[in-house]
């Protein structure tokens, strides 16, 4: 399938797809907005050692739910935000062996399914949609999509590391039908079958500009939400994972990140645990000035002292010195600038939705209108390119947000 | 991360635009036509200006294309103060009192025009001829290349005034050869901020205003004077939002039937 709208942004710094040596950082950190939805609480206390694989945080209602360290190492950290929900937990490396796990027999039923990702906290790395939160358990959905392409500027091409990884990605693909009675699609960005379609198992390529990768533009093509239904996605290296767990019985915690940007020394890419520091990451790797670290893409990204969760990019850009208004009208109040519905705004979205009708009610917080205009089926990241196309009066993912927040509550 | 498109660069990329036309009335037009151009960009930024000190609303460039639209197509024989007048009403009463360009609905340029015409009904009308058109069609070429103008406004217009026009019996070339229809198609009738903004209302904004715009000029005046596109482009600008919100229920009644 082709996506005739989009845009592709050149930043610079494009990172070449070979992974390299890279000095890991020492810490890692879970930060709570990654699991939206959840009501997180420590299960351990800062001095506490953990195994990579181990529960550090639950979920207040199902404690089930859990989300596990990433290395094995000493608890530093734990951050209590607003509403006493976790905003950090922060874990330093150490030498140790990560924690073992015992697996289900070979045709698992869906609850030895579910138990085991719960219990390695692979689980928290699906979000459903609509509302894009993290499943609850006892949940499941009508499908799930299973992304192996990606169209964000600088980003990881998934499809070498697959074929790299192709016995544990065909578990991993495999593994994911357990969970739901409906299709598993890959969708991947061209080239042979990254995994052999079966009944249920459709494989899907998608070309043309960004966002023509991302789930949002997949599943309203494939299987757009709707009456009801309820969509999983999970990127092809947490499937990975969850293949590399069936093998060894160990949760497989590094993950491929691209590192560039137009201040990245050498963009390339490099295996770091997931939650890593890349603020000391990047004190090693940018170059001299001023700087912004972003984890995720220039385009749908933000500054971060951890990698976020579902984030395979981290991008060094050089931070603008601020300018200052004209003296003389330093002191008049400024309205924000209106929203132009300029042509170029026509490429924003990848789901064929009414575009400006759909930004204009997020704009106001107008969360019936945007519901009503398809708003529930998206997440943040399917209206990064409407935020820089409309010159970034607003952030439209942030608004999202809000509203799907709203939306949730009233369901 | 932002783009290009912030409103202040669209607004600059608008004026860039005005350019080629603008050259062309001063090359011809002599101190006259500076005159117009002067006292419309005089009430343009003084406007401007207080709207941003006294009420925040941002300062754009797009005010250039009142005084440019106003000193190309206003009648003939206005007094500096008249030209004023006229820009001072199309921008503050249909643009700066709504809270700047974007949150207007009909153009200023536009509402200016009919001011004008509509106050001094006597006064001869201009008819731009060919050389306007063409660099017109340069501004027009600069906006749909930079994303600004859609150039299904621009099809759909053209298309609906020529075949109005064909209808009529009057030859569609002379649509060719009008500046007043050309300019008034790129900087009017497709501006961003009047125009409807969903694909398909695009088409149905331009043909009605193209259409209106044949129609006018077939009962009217001609095609070579300016009224035909201005209160084309003010009456479709009128039905803008309407034809969106039709546009938008049709996109979603329409995807509820093929998925729920």
């Amino acid at each position: 399938m082709r996506l005739g709208r989009g845009l592709d942004i050149e930043v610079g710094g494009r990172p070449r797809q070979e992974i390299g040596q890279v000095e890991v950082p020492p810490n890692v950190g879970l930060l709570g907005s990654d699991y939206p939805g959840l009501k997180l609480k420590p299960r351990v206390a800062p001095g506490d050692t953990v195994r990579a694989g181990e529960a550090v945080l639950e979920d207040r209602a199902h404690p089930a739910l859990c989300v596990t360290a990433p290395v094995t190492g000493v608890v530093e950290e734990v951050i209590i935000g607003p509403k006493r929900r976790i905003s950090a937990l922060t874990i330093r490396r150490e030498d140790g062996a990560p924690r073992r796990f015992t697996l289900p027999g070979r045709n698992p039923s869906r609850d030895e399914a579910e138990a085991l990702l719960l219990d390695t906290g692979l689980w928290t790395a699906f979000l459903a949609r609509p509302f894009g939160r993290v499943p609850f358990p006892g949940t499941a959905p009508d499908a799930i999509f299973l992304t192996a392409v990606d169209t964000e500027p600088g980003s990881v091409d998934p499809a070498p590391l697959v074929a790299a990884e192709a016995e544990p990605f065909r578990q991993g693909a495999a593994f994911l039908s357990h969970l739901t009675d409906g299709p598993v699609f890959l969708c991947q960005g061209g080239g042979p079958a990254l995994a052999e379609p079966g009944p249920r198992f459709r494989v899907e390529n998608f070309a043309g500009r960004h966002p023509a990768g991302l789930p949002g533009t997949h599943i309203d093509r494939l299987f757009p939400i709707g009456r009801g239904r309820t969509v999983w996605q999970i990127g092809a290296q947490d499937v990975i994972a969850i293949g590399t767990l069936l093998e060894t019985g160990e949760l497989a915690c590094e993950r491929v990140v691209a590192l560039g940007g137009p201040m990245a020394r050498d963009p390339r890419l490099v295996r770091l645990p997931l939650c890593a520091d890349i603020e000391t990451l990047a004190a090693r790797e940018a170059r001299a000035g001023p700087r912004r670290v972003l984890s995720g893409s220039a385009l749908s990204g933000g500054e971060s002292r951890f990698l976020r969760r579902r984030h395979g990019q981290i991008t060094l850009l050089a931070r603008p010195e601020p300018t200052l208004p004209l003296r003389w009208l330093a002191g008049a109040p400024l309205k924000r600038p209106p929203l132009l519905p300029h042509a170029a705004l026509e490429r924003a979205l990848g789901p064929a939705l009414p575009t400006i009708a759909l930004l204009r009610a997020l704009s106001l917080g107008d969360a019936a209108g945007a519901a009503r205009l398809g708003a529930a089926a998206l997440l943040e990241d399917d209206l990064a390119l409407a935020t820089y196309l409309s010159g970034g009066t607003e952030d439209f993912g942030a608004r999202l947000r809000e509203v799907l927040d709203v939306l949730e509550k009233e369901a | 991360m932002r783009g290009l498109w912030t409103h202040a660069t669209i607004g600059w990329l608008v004026a860039a635009a005005l350019l080629p036309p603008a050259a062309l009335l001063l090359a011809t037009g002599g101190a006259e036509a500076t005159l117009r151009l002067a006292a419309g960009l005089a009430a343009a930024l003084f406007w401007q200006l207080a709207f941003r000190l006294g009420a925040g609303v941002p300062f754009s460039p797009s005010g250039a294309v009142t005084a440019l639209a106003i000193a190309l197509l206003a009648p003939e024989g206005l007094t500096p103060w008249q030209i004023a007048l006229g820009a001072s009403f199309g921008l503050v009463l249909a643009d700066l009192v709504f809270g700047g360009w974007g949150r207007n609905v009909i153009s200023a340029p536009a509402t200016a025009l009919a001011f004008l015409y509509l106050s001094y009904p006597a006064l001869p009308a201009p008819a731009p001829e060919a050389a306007t058109a063409l660099a017109a069609a340069a501004s027009g070429l600069l906006l749909a290349l930079s994303g600004i103008l859609s150039w299904r406004v621009a099809a759909a217009a053209a298309s609906a005034a020529a075949l109005i026009l064909l209808i009529a019996g009057t030859p569609p070339a002379q649509l060719l050869a009008s500046g007043a229809f050309a300019f008034g198609l790129v900087f009017l009738v497709a501006d961003p901020a009047g125009a409807s903004s969903t694909p398909k209302g695009r088409w149905a904004y331009g043909a009605l205003a193209g259409g209106l715009a044949g129609l006018l000029a077939v009962l009217g005046p001609g095609i070579a004077s300016p009224q035909p596109i201005i209160f084309g482009a003010l009456l479709a600008q009128v039905f803008a939002p309407l034809i969106d919100h039709l546009a938008v229920s049709a996109s979603l009644s329409a995807r509820a039937r093929r998925h729920g």
